[in-house]
């Protein structure tokens, strides 16, 4: 289902700023998009206005052309999937699953065998074959996350909307949900938002990433152009390590692994001196103090700057390959 | 067996604070608790016989409990809605409801009787409303419930309200995603999670029922046989010097509250078990 955004407006009591802004934008049937966004920046209010669990006070959302924005949550057959899973924790994990279909008015309700077959179908879907009897409190969280999925997925829902899905995830479970949610988006199909605050996670999992800023929409686009063409600073600035250096012509942003260390005097490189050097793994991070003025980093393969023979305290050429200009 | 610790703890003086618990739970509860049957062991069988078996007695008996069964019930029901409210909303006067629920807690029993009896009275405010649609509330069975459901509503909402307030509101937000109605939401997701808080409060608004006196007499009209209440017949029993027989009117009420109390503990026992803690 296509999800048509128009000029969302929406302000809490008791806020001067509006938590969105006037956002627009549509999400495609079938497309995985991601909120991207600092915290406070509005993504999860923007989620939440498009399950109906806030109203907004101007602006139109439409479900496939038609306007929701005045429909109750009831009736708006999305799949939430909420950053602590929310998951009924008096309910085993079947029924948790089930109770979408159990609460369908009785016209339209499966019988009881038909919502546990369904219900087991989900649970296989993600992989908690043998989970079934067991409650909430006895799962791990990536076993909740995948819980609370498959119970939003059972009302066969028009959108599927994850605030913050592995938010509350260590790294690991959160990079092989991550792979997970990817391959079953890609073989259910459904129109899917998700919430982060994680650049990386975002563009590894979305088809377009949305970046959100103080309530609005600075820029959407696919992950790749998001990275090589971004059309503000915040995006510039949001998405991986920035240096922002300030020429005549106004501030201009570089990417830490875009500056490259030559030996001092090479042409075209600018004179700086090697401030610290810290150790990430495989890659160094490298502090310059330059001439003109003022502090970059550069971020290099470890091995590469080892290849230099540079240390704190070395003179060397600054060649900055790329800009990024506004 | 109580593991007088051989190794020093940082908790002090268990055998001295024990000591002095027991003492005190002797000499408070336990120890006028035992008169009662003491008291009563002065009747011979007979006379055992003809109290138990008292027409007027066993109505008394009756009516304290069914009317703190039903106004409890009704409690529970009102006072859980006032503590979901109170909990969910934010709303101006809400400080103030807030603070007037308590206000039973505080309130002289006698003053409670007075105002109710006042209000309900053929003549009073609501009362003379009510008359014409052939509901008699004061001097009647029904206005004992009126006046127990005043003095009962703050133990339900008071044990409810932090049970709610702990209660992410996600999980109603997931029931309402999911397609339930409120009420769906509220009895299948809700409710279960709350259950034994309610129990709790039902159990203290019965219990304060059972025994309440100054806030009924007033508005009972305590018609022998109609509206009198079973710690009324005691005080008359005691004005008489028949202490034996308010003893062991007394001695029925204890065994009747002691089991339902009983009752409602094993009930939420089994509630506790299976939310799992």
């Amino acid at each position: 289902m296509r999800i048509d955004i128009v000029n969302a407006v929406k302000t809490f009591k008791g806020s001067e700023r509006p938590a969105i802004n006037g956002i627009d934008m549509t999400v495609g049937d079938g497309e995985l998009v991601a909120l991207l966004g600092p915290s406070g920046s509005g993504k999860t209010t923007l989620l939440r206005a498009i399950a109906g669990l806030e109203t907004l006070e101007a602006g139109e959302i439409r479900f496939d052309g038609v306007n929701v924005a005045g429909r109750d949550t009831r009736d708006r057959n999305v799949g939430f999937v909420f950053q602590h899973y929310a998951l009924f924790r008096t309910m085993t994990v079947l029924d948790n699953v089930g109770f979408g279909l159990s609460v369908r008015p009785r016209a339209s309700r499966p019988s009881k065998a038909e919502i546990r077959a369904r219900a087991r179908e989900l649970i296989r879907l993600v992989q908690l074959e043998g989970y079934e009897e067991r409650f909430p409190a006895q799962l791990s969280g990536g076993q909740r996350q995948r819980v609370a999925l498959a119970r939003a997925l059972a009302i066969d829902p028009a959108v599927l909307l994850l605030d913050e899905p592995f938010g509350a995830l260590d790294a690991k479970v959160r990079k092989d949900l991550r792979r997970w949610l990817r391959e079953l988006h890609d073989r259910t199909g459904h129109t899917t938002l998700f919430v982060t605050h994680d650049q990386e996670e975002a563009l590894e999992l979305a088809d377009r990433v949305a970046v959100i800023n103080a309530g609005r929409l600075e820029q959407i686009a696919p992950p790749a152009e998001l990275y090589a063409r971004p059309a503000t600073p915040f995006v510039c600035e949001f998405l991986g390590s920035v240096n922002r250096l300030a020429t005549p012509a106004g501030a201009v942003y570089v990417r830490a692994h875009e500056i490259e260390l030559v030996p001092p005097g090479t042409p075209e490189a600018r004179a700086a001196i090697v401030v610290a050097v810290r150790a990430a793994g495989p890659r160094v991070h490298v502090e310059l103090e330059l001439a003109e003025g003022g502090r970059v980093e550069a971020e290099l393969l470890a091995e590469d700057f080892a290849a230099t023979g540079f240390t704190a305290g070395s003179a060397v050429g600054a060649a900055i390959r790329r800009t990024h200009a506004f | 067996m109580f593991a007088r610790a051989a190794s020093p703890r940082v908790i002090p003086g268990f055998g001295p604070t024990l000591g002095f618990t027991l003492a005190y739970l002797s000499l408070v509860v336990l120890l006028p608790l035992a008169m009662i049957p003491l008291k009563a062991l002065g009747l011979s069988g007979a006379e055992v016989l003809a109290i138990v078996t008292d027409a007027r007695t066993l109505h008394a008996i009756g009516l304290s409990f069914g009317a703190a069964l039903a106004a409890a019930a009704v409690n529970a029901v009102l006072g859980t809605l006032l503590a979901w409210v109170l909990v969910r909303y934010d709303f101006p006067a809400r400080r103030l409801v807030d603070a007037l629920i308590d206000l039973p807690f505080a309130l002289p029993t006698a003053v409670a009787g007075i105002s109710l009896a006042a209000l309900y009275a053929p003549n009073g405010w609501i009362g003379e409303r009510l008359a014409p649609l052939g509901l008699k509330v004061a001097y009647t069975p029904l206005g004992i419930v009126v006046a127990l459901i005043f003095v009962g509503l703050p133990f339900v909402v008071r044990t409810v309200e932090p049970v709610l307030e702990a209660l992410d509101a996600e999980v109603e937000e997931a029931a309402a995603t999911l397609g339930a109605s409120w009420f769906a939401g509220f009895r299948r997701v809700v409710l279960p999670l709350i259950g034994p808080a309610v129990l709790t409060g039902f159990a203290m608004a019965l219990a304060r029922g059972i025994g309440e006196y100054g806030s009924v007499i007033f508005i009972a009209g305590n018609l022998p046989m109609v509206s009198e209440i079973a710690p009324l017949l005691i005080a008359i029993r005691l004005e008489e010097y028949n202490d034996a027989a308010a003893a062991m009117i007394a001695l029925l009420m204890l065994a009747a509250a002691f089991a339902l109390l009983l009752t409602i503990n094993l009930l939420q026992a089994w509630a506790r078990r299976r939310i799992g803690g």
